[in-house]
């Protein structure tokens, strides 16, 4: 079965039908927003695209009133049946998930949420009147690591502590991906160019993302050297693979809560390498970020990679060592 | 001795008619008490192993006999194909389709749609006191059967017999 197809299940009927008559390509596809009462949008190749009533795609910036009302809204009914096909008709069994505010489906797409939130003291419990939904589709790019990957090897060969700095939607995860992927797999030495030991990798996935894990096995290639802990929080899972599993380097995505720092914190003591990913736009942004700003100053991290915020998911902008020099600059080869 | 043979037929036929109502009236008690059995079951997969739909749905194809054994396997087929129709409208659709030759009532199976169209909430609690307030009225339902068995078996026997007499003597 396709990878539209798989994907095409957890759409009702309608937007099905509206969704495959548009000439997509899957490959440049990030996103399908639906919003009770408004058009359907896409974000295509960083591009954002109107679905057409007729099976037209429509820019944005370049419509006619006349073409506005061309556009496919989504309605409630709509958006509760894509919820009701994405839970699997079991929505009290994603009850954390909604929690949190997604769902990860098989293939490892992540499906945004947002609606009414039921409150139980200061704690949501749960979400009602779900009218917003954000289909994120996850990309996996082998080799968009390749160009970063040799400034994230010292000099003996150890891989660097690394944070992945981003925007949401830039791609940082579909990059860590490929980093844990090439980190583990190691490389073959060719063309003058040495070789790397593949190295023991514990990604904890807590929010299935970086595998896109379905029954425990990851649905991405993460290396054969990888264990992945699915939907574990992260604060507990680091320091489980370290118990259990002996990583040489640790992997997760989107670090930012106290414990979290603190777990981190002890990790790097136990002689593990650490590659993660934070939302920040660039190194000062992340400085005034209270609870990183202490790693930052002491240096913990030996590579800051910062994404770019448009453009092609995934790509560098620039490499900075521990210090904030910079190594790298992505406008030289963009 | 034809006249003999006669009559011992029509009275068998009319006693084995009216034990054919009363076995009716046992198996109706039993696949309620099945039914029970399921939802019981079903609400454990739901409480305790938080199993999604179509893994419970199969969990109880493994363990029940029929008819729901196969009612609860098409279930879990019919949602395995994802093909964009709602629970509630498979729900339906199996049970016209498995549940036809049950020996449940027209109410009965009113109710058990109606707990098709419960289920799949949101909400843990919400979808467990839908469960609960089916169970009560299924206890209801149970209780009846039972009390009809108790009243009408013996009935629908000797009414049978009494029938079966009735026609040889009239014949005779």
């Amino acid at each position: 079965m396709s990878e539209l197809e798989e994907l095409m299940k957890i759409f009702p009927p309608k937007l099905r039908q509206i969704l495959q008559s548009l000439p997509l390509e899957l490959e440049k596809l990030q996103e399908i927003r639906l919003r009770t009462g408004q058009p359907m949008l896409l974000l295509c190749g960083g591009q954002e695209l109107f679905a057409g009533n007729k099976g037209e795609l429509l820019k944005g910036d370049s419509l006619t009133w006349k073409q506005q009302e061309q556009f496919f809204v989504v309605t409630r009914r709509q958006i509760q049946e894509t919820l009701e096909l994405v839970g699997r008709h079991s929505l009290y069994a994603f009850e954390e998930e909604l929690r949190q505010g997604f769902l990860t489906i098989e293939g490892g797409h992540r499906i945004g949420v947002a609606g009414r939130a039921v409150l139980e003291g200061n704690r949501m419990r749960s979400m009602k009147y779900i009218s917003f939904l954000n289909v994120r589709l996850s990309h996996e790019v082998k080799g968009c690591g390749d160009q970063v990957l040799p400034f994230l090897y010292r000099e003996d060969g150890q891989v660097c502590h690394t944070l992945i700095l981003s925007p949401p939607g830039c791609g940082k995860t579909t990059l860590l991906r490929d980093l844990v992927r090439q980190i583990s797999n190691g490389s073959v030495s060719q063309e003058g160019k040495p070789g790397r030991r593949g190295c023991t990798v514990g990604v904890v996935d807590e929010r299935s993302e970086i595998g896109g894990s379905y029954l425990g096995v990851p649905s991405h290639d993460l290396g054969i050297r990888t264990d992945v802990l699915d939907c574990c929080p992260k604060t507990e899972g680091m320091m489980l693979l370290v118990r259990s599993m002996a990583p040489e380097v640790v992997a997760v995505d989107e670090i930012g809560s106290l414990e979290e720092i603190h777990a981190i914190e002890t990790i790097l003591h136990c002689g593990c390498r650490f590659l993660a990913t934070v939302h920040a736009g660039c190194l000062e942004e992340l400085e005034k970020k209270p609870l990183l700003q202490k790693l930052v100053q002491e240096e913990v991290f030996e590579r800051y990679l910062v994404l770019q915020n448009r453009g092609q998911a995934g790509r560098v902008r620039e490499i900075l060592d521990g210090q904030g020099q910079s190594l790298y600059k992505g406008e030289e080869i963009c | 001795m034809l006249k003999i043979v006669g009559s011992l037929l029509i009275l068998c036929c009319s006693a084995g008619l009216g034990a054919a109502g009363a076995g009716d009236l046992k198996k109706h008690c039993m696949e309620l008490r099945l039914l029970k059995q399921a939802l019981y079951m079903l609400r454990g997969e739901i409480k305790y192993s938080r199993a999604p739909l179509p893994e419970a749905f199969g969990a109880l194809a493994d363990r029940l006999p029929s008819p729901f054994g196969e009612f609860f396997s098409g279930m879990r087929e019919e949602l395995g194909r994802r093909d964009g129709r709602g629970l509630s409208r498979i729900w339906k659709e199996e049970m016209s389709r498995s549940l036809k030759k049950s020996s449940l009532r027209r109410e009965e199976k009113e109710k058990l749609g109606r707990l098709g169209e419960g289920l799949g909430y949101l909400d843990l609690e919400m979808q467990l006191s839908t469960m609960e307030l089916y169970l009560e009225q299924l206890e209801g339902d149970i209780q009846r059967a039972e009390e009809e068995i108790q009243s009408k078996q013996r009935l629908y026997r000797s009414l049978g017999v009494a029938g079966g007499i009735f026609l040889v003597i009239l014949l005779i």
